[in-house]
């Protein structure tokens, strides 16, 4: 009966195995390949995908819903993505860099405010855009880089998940993001060697996991305010068709600000009692944003919050802690301008929606920040209503991304959405005027030309500044870049016919072609001046990265390779000693010596040599195991060791066990492989 | 240093007027069509012609096809969207409409006098 039981279960197995497998194929040949939709947030990022046509969460590498979008650098050099780099934080101020999300993309005239936020160090480069300095490896990385190692992570995790390599994705941003936040998104997922199907709005992204299911005709508004950006987004949903009809928002204003408040309330407070500014102390400032968000997180359900801080630093006089209470009101009274400031994009959005606020159907909030009491309060207040809190804020932008995935990859049919480009794209002009080209809340994908000539006989080029933004002045708008047209034919000026077509696609993002209308010839175009990696930096940094991750998987392998050797090491031997002379002879001085190689390969630290030697001993365990079974009275024995803890198991061939057997622990055997299958 | 000029006129107002293809035509809707219906046509035009709906396999011929053909959609839409330019829209439809009316009614005329010369 045991020696019954051990036979048949590798088999009964390996059929379930091969049913599996079949089925799997088959679901593949079904649906063309897996798209996931990635929220990556300034300081949580999510990941989902359609499972059985929804959209669902996928869980990390940690078993977690959300993963920080955090990368650090250890001293040895190592990278850390996620919950265990935020872990580090407090150790390793300098070397971990969060909300990298609000310099992705922009110059470092545009982020004064934020390199004080933060303690790792930001500086300029040579072009004037933002680099982040690492000081464990000595390097200085574009924000797109760190973006792209936690895009890396989360596909990774992904894959692993859905049991299948995920490498096409659909990426949201914040609706407000101009056009180079956008193309420093894509260029960060094709650094992490993603193909970026689409980059999509969060508010957008949210309204299509909210009326994903809903039949019903609605005008939605999504107030979406997450860790670092503000967006207001107003839509009318019916038929399946997913129309943004405005948007605004504030790129400026998050939870981090929040927390922010916090921080400056707790630090002054010190600086006054104790004449020391912990702002300064980089390990100090760590602990002081950590203890602040927890404490604002609390105060969304208690109306009081404690703050413990021991050894927060330390004088001639002693340790100095901080231990103190901060108040719900208090915490209130800190932010109550930066509530006022949500107040602003609502009204522009509807009112270039040409919407009252009684024609508005539903309220959804969005992002993590949106469950503070007194942002609830101000929506409740502006709209006259109660803000619908049935989507979860942490997850609904995923899930829609995944649900816009599903629309590309042809799995979702009855489904198409209509956004807009949040900003006006225009030209500067004589005077340093912008003139609008392509207006704010245009539906894309959209596209226009302008004709432009010489001002001078026998000009060749032209210069166009192309701008973004809603002001007047040039210089109060974004520069996306000059783009210079050269090769045109010499004439006297004001004769030559350059005509220039501007076209946004559908993930918001321009292109500029241009061609000479009397010569009918393309003419070349060159970006200066840009907040973007050119191509050719995308490139190398998309090799540096592979490089990264092949010797990050080289280095998993190693340690894997080595602890499954020196387990095999162990068990192997601990099974010689149980078994002891029941061994014969032979097989017993074969197994010690391809045991002696492997401790061998494992001292010398060879993972190939280990590989093959842990290969040499798992046949000769084998055969000792087979020896085994082979002797009178085996029955007892082979019950004890089990497996020698290889993968395969004892494979011994079959001794012809009774059909009756069989077939009882089968059915004893599928309905608990099959259970887990089936949900 | 540039100096940008306008032929945007042509972007805004789709197909050139005297041709058989104006906004209206191009949404499938008739000149006396409400606003309600206009959209309603014009996001069932949407949903099939999206360049998202079109496959990622499709070639970059029929994509670009595509693309212009939701490109021409959505600027038939913005124009009857907008009632001032729909009204401007109606008004040179109409101008066109009498001056089809008039060729052919002189047409007529001068089909009449060639019949008549015949005749003589």
């Amino acid at each position: 009966m045991m020696k019954s039981r051990i036979q048949s279960m590798p088999r009964a197995r390996t059929a379930h195995a091969g049913a599996r497998f079949s089925s799997r194929r088959s679901s593949v040949r079904a649906r063309a390949e897996k798209v996931v939709g990635i929220d990556l947030g300034t300081t949580n990022s999510a990941v989902a995908a359609m499972e059985g046509g929804k959209p669902t969460i996928v869980t990390n590498a940690e078993g977690q819903r959300t993963t920080p979008s955090v990368v650090a650098y250890s001293k040895t050099g190592d990278q850390l993505v996620g919950q265990i780099a935020k872990r580090q934080a407090v150790v390793n101020p300098e070397n971990t860099f969060f909300s990298v999300k609000r310099f992705i993309g922009r110059r470092m005239e545009e982020v004064t405010s934020e390199c004080t936020q933060v303690p790792y160090t930001v500086v300029r480069d040579a072009n004037g855009n933002v680099k982040i300095q690492c000081s464990n490896i000595d390097k200085e990385f574009a924000a797109e880089e760190i973006s792209a190692q936690v895009l890396r992570k989360l596909c990774e995790d992904a894959g692993k998940f859905l049991g299948e390599k995920v490498d096409k994705a659909v990426i949201t941003v914040p609706a407000y993001f101009n056009d180079s936040q956008r193309q420093a998104t894509k260029d960060a997922g094709k650094i992490a060697g993603i193909e970026v199907l689409r980059i999509i709005n969060e508010p957008t992204a949210a309204s299509l996991a909210y009326g994903f299911e809903k039949g019903s005709n609605e005008t939605i508004l999504v107030f979406d305010l997450g860790g670092g950006t503000f967006d207001v987004s107003v839509l009318e949903v019916g038929d399946g068709v997913f129309e943004v009809l405005s948007t605004s928002g504030d790129t400026h204003l998050g939870g981090d600000d929040f927390d922010k408040r916090i921080v400056d309330f707790l630090a002054d407070d010190f600086k006054s009692a104790e004449g020391i500014d912990l702002r300064t102390d980089k390990q100090a400032l760590q602990r002081l944003m950590e203890a602040a968000e927890k404490t604002k997180q609390e105060l969304s359900s208690t109306t009081q919050s404690s703050v413990s801080l021991p050894f927060i630093t330390a004088t001639a006089d002693g340790p100095k802690h901080i231990d103190t209470t901060i108040t719900r009101q208090k915490f209130e009274e800190l932010c109550a301008d930066l509530i006022d400031r949500c107040r602003i994009p609502v009204e522009s959005a509807l009112s270039d929606a040409k919407l009252s606020l009684n024609e508005i159907n539903e309220v959804i909030l969005v992002g993590g920040s949106t469950r503070i009491p007194a942002v609830q309060a101000l929506v409740r207040s502006l709209t006259g209503r109660d803000p619908n809190v049935t989507v979860n804020p942490d997850e609904v932008v995923a899930l829609g991304a995944a649900v816009q995935g599903g629309v590309l990859a042809g799995e979702v049919s009855d489904i198409v959405l209509l956004d807009v480009t949040p900003l006006s794209l225009g030209l500067e002009t004589l005077g340093g005027v912008m003139t609008k080209i392509i207006p704010r809340n245009t539906t894309l994908p959209t596209s226009k030309s302008e004709v432009f000539s010489t001002a001078a006989d026998g000009q060749t080029s032209v210069e166009i500044n192309v701008l973004q933004g809603e002001r007047e002045m040039v210089t109060d708008n974004k520069s996306l870049g000059n783009f210079r047209l050269d090769g045109i034919p010499p004439a006297p000026r004001g004769v030559p016919q350059v005509e220039v077509k501007f076209d946004i696609d559908a993930n918001g993002i321009l292109s500029v072609t241009a061609s000479d209308k009397g010569t009918g010839k393309q003419t070349d175009i060159k970006i200066t001046g840009a907040s973007t990696l050119s191509d050719n930096e995308v490139e190398s940094m998309m090799k540096d990265a592979e490089a990264n991750a092949d010797a990050d998987k080289e280095k998993r392998d190693a340690i894997d390779t080595k602890n499954s050797a020196d387990s095999m090491l162990y068990q192997t031997k601990k099974q010689l000693t149980e078994l002891g002379d029941k061994i014969p002879e032979d097989v017993k001085s074969k197994v010690e010596a391809k045991l002696g190689e492997l401790e061998e390969a494992i001292n010398s630290d060879n993972t190939e040599k280990m590989k093959a030697a842990q290969e040499a001993l798992q046949q000769e365990v084998m055969a000792m195991g087979q020896s085994m079974y082979q002797q009178p009275g085996a029955d007892a024995g082979a019950a004890g060791p089990g497996g020698p803890g290889g993968p395969e198991g004892p494979g011994g061939p079959g001794a012809g066990p009774s059909g009756a057997a069989d077939d009882v622990i089968d059915a004893d055997f599928s309905p608990s492989e099959d259970k887990p299958k089936d949900k | 240093m540039a100096s940008g000029g306008g032929n945007n006129n042509n972007n805004a107002s789709g197909p050139p007027i005297g041709t058989s293809e104006n906004a209206y035509s191009i949404l499938l809707v008739p000149r006396s069509a409400s606003a309600a219906i206009i959209r309603k046509s014009y996001l069932k035009l949407a949903l099939k012609h999206h360049p998202d709906k079109i496959s990622a396999a499709a070639s970059p011929a029929v994509r670009a096809h595509h693309q212009q053909t939701f490109d021409t959609i959505q600027k038939a839409y913005d124009v009857l969207n907008d009632p001032d330019a729909r009204a401007a829209l109606d008004l040179l439809l109409e101008a066109r409409d009498q001056q089809i009316a008039r060729d052919s009614a002189r047409d007529a005329k001068r089909q009449r006098l060639a019949e008549e010369l015949r005749e003589r």
